[in-house]
């Protein structure tokens, strides 16, 4: 009788051949556990950037605000314009040492900046009357002390033309534009009007910001008719003489580069800071 | 007479058996094999999906910086595979306005998958192979091979 030695063959190779195909097959759910996986992870690139850019304009703006503020009546444009030089420096240094340590490597450098005018005045019975070129605004923001506010008889606010009549009558506030909106609020103890943001007392009051321009102007007429707090900053290098005796020369805007690197990321961009300018 | 049909019952049950295990084996390894390529597809299907979601929302954050300001320098590296379980495969962007389309192709099994974007600033279209690429920004956004 023969030797069989070639018997269980088919077992064998059927055997092979359907390790084979659960081999295929663990690698394919294996492929497929991995595309899960990889659909559910974060992969916002720019969201990092956007924030970055974010913290610094937010940070630069409110040393900007800062500066301008702290400034002298004395103190010329290039006294302030150095200290927030000095300022951004630090900005920069303080952003860098914390985007290292995500792996990321950023830097701001200052392109320009622009001069401008504080001008304020705080807790005044009475506001005085005045005109200023501005070739842009910001931040215009009026507490008016209604207690101080002459019944009947308007402030009257001038953006380039577009004069806002602020007035108390009847127990209310009102704010009117010539032939146009009436925003009203009640006249109770201070009510603040942000002219910038177009809101009286934190209710939308929208009379149509104005376009500013070179040759455009600010200003405030029969400033004797209401009191309280103003502030504003304008693009402008008039002589702070001719203004209320609180301006002071300021920075309105700087034009910043920004760069971050990342391992899967290179960015640069120049942004202008200017915080409370309404088309920004 | 003498019929000698003795031991028969060996041989027929070998028979049977290995005519019942080929059918099985036969059966096991068709099957086996209709389940693998329909997985192959399906795999290959989400793989190609999710690399269409990945390109397009690095389009979309690249847009989204290009907007965000006056940019000079704009490149984002996207990781995307070389190679699903169907092997290589071609990505061909294309773009009309501001609705884009990306396509992406296996041949063997071929599998199409298409996924749609939106895109303000302007992106030119063009087709690549599989892999990373960088969306770069020279005027307008571009998706070249990394």
């Amino acid at each position: 009788m023969a030797e069989m030695n070639d018997r269980g063959q088919l077992i064998l190779v059927a055997g092979i051949l359907l390790a084979v195909l659960f081999i295929a097959l663990a690698l394919l759910v294996n492929a497929a556990i991995y595309t899960d996986n990889v659909a559910t992870r974060g992969g916002d690139s720019a969201g990092e950037v956007l924030e970055y850019q974010a913290g610094v304009t937010d940070s630069i703006g409110g040393l900007i605000d800062a500066e301008n503020a702290a400034a002298s009546g004395g103190d010329n444009f290039s006294d302030v314009n150095s200290s927030v030089a000095g300022g951004i420096s630090e900005i920069d240094a303080a952003f860098g040492r914390n985007n290292l340590r995500r792996s990321a490597s950023t830097d701001i450098t200052i392109v320009n900046t622009t001069e401008g005018r504080l001008i304020r005045e705080r807790n005044a019975n009475d506001f005085e009357s005045w005109e200023a070129n501005a070739s842009d605004v910001r931040r215009f923001v009026i507490d008016l002390d209604t207690d101080n506010m002459t019944t009947g008889s308007p402030l009257v606010v001038d953006l380039d033309g577009t004069e806002l009549k602020i007035n108390k009558t009847g127990g209310e506030v009102k704010v009117n534009e010539t032939g146009g909106t009436e925003c009203t609020t009640n006249a109770d103890g201070t009510v603040r009007f942000d002219v910038t943001g177009e809101r009286l007392d934190g209710a939308t009051c929208q009379f149509g910001w104005p376009d500013f321009d070179t040759g455009s102007t600010v200003g405030i007429e029969n400033g004797t008719y209401a009191g309280g707090s103003y502030e504003l900053t304008i693009k402008s290098d008039d002589d702070p003489a001719w203004l209320p005796s609180e301006t002071t020369r300021a920075v309105y805007s700087a034009n910043i580069k920004l760069r971050m690197d990342t391992p899967d990321l290179r960015y640069e961009t120049t942004v202008t800071v200017a915080p409370g300018e309404p088309d920004v | 007479m003498y019929s000698d049909d003795r031991a028969v019952s060996v041989t027929v049950g070998y028979v049977l058996n290995f005519a019942i295990a080929s059918i099985l084996v036969s059966g096991l390894l068709i099957a086996g094999g209709g389940l693998i390529e329909r997985q192959t597809e399906q795999v290959t299907e989400d793989e190609l999906s999710v690399i269409g979601h990945q390109l397009a929302d690095d389009i979309s954050s690249a847009d989204r910086l290009v907007r965000a300001g006056d940019v000079s320098t704009l490149s984002i590296r996207s990781d995307l595979p070389e190679r699903t379980a169907a092997g290589g495969y071609t990505v061909n962007i294309t773009v009309d306005g501001n609705d884009g389309e990306i396509v992406l192709r296996t041949n063997a099994p071929e599998v199409v998958v298409t996924v749609p974007f939106r895109v303000q600033s302007s992106l030119s279209g063009g087709t690549l192979e599989g892999g990373p690429v960088r969306i770069e920004y020279d005027g307008g956004l571009e998706v070249v091979s990394a």
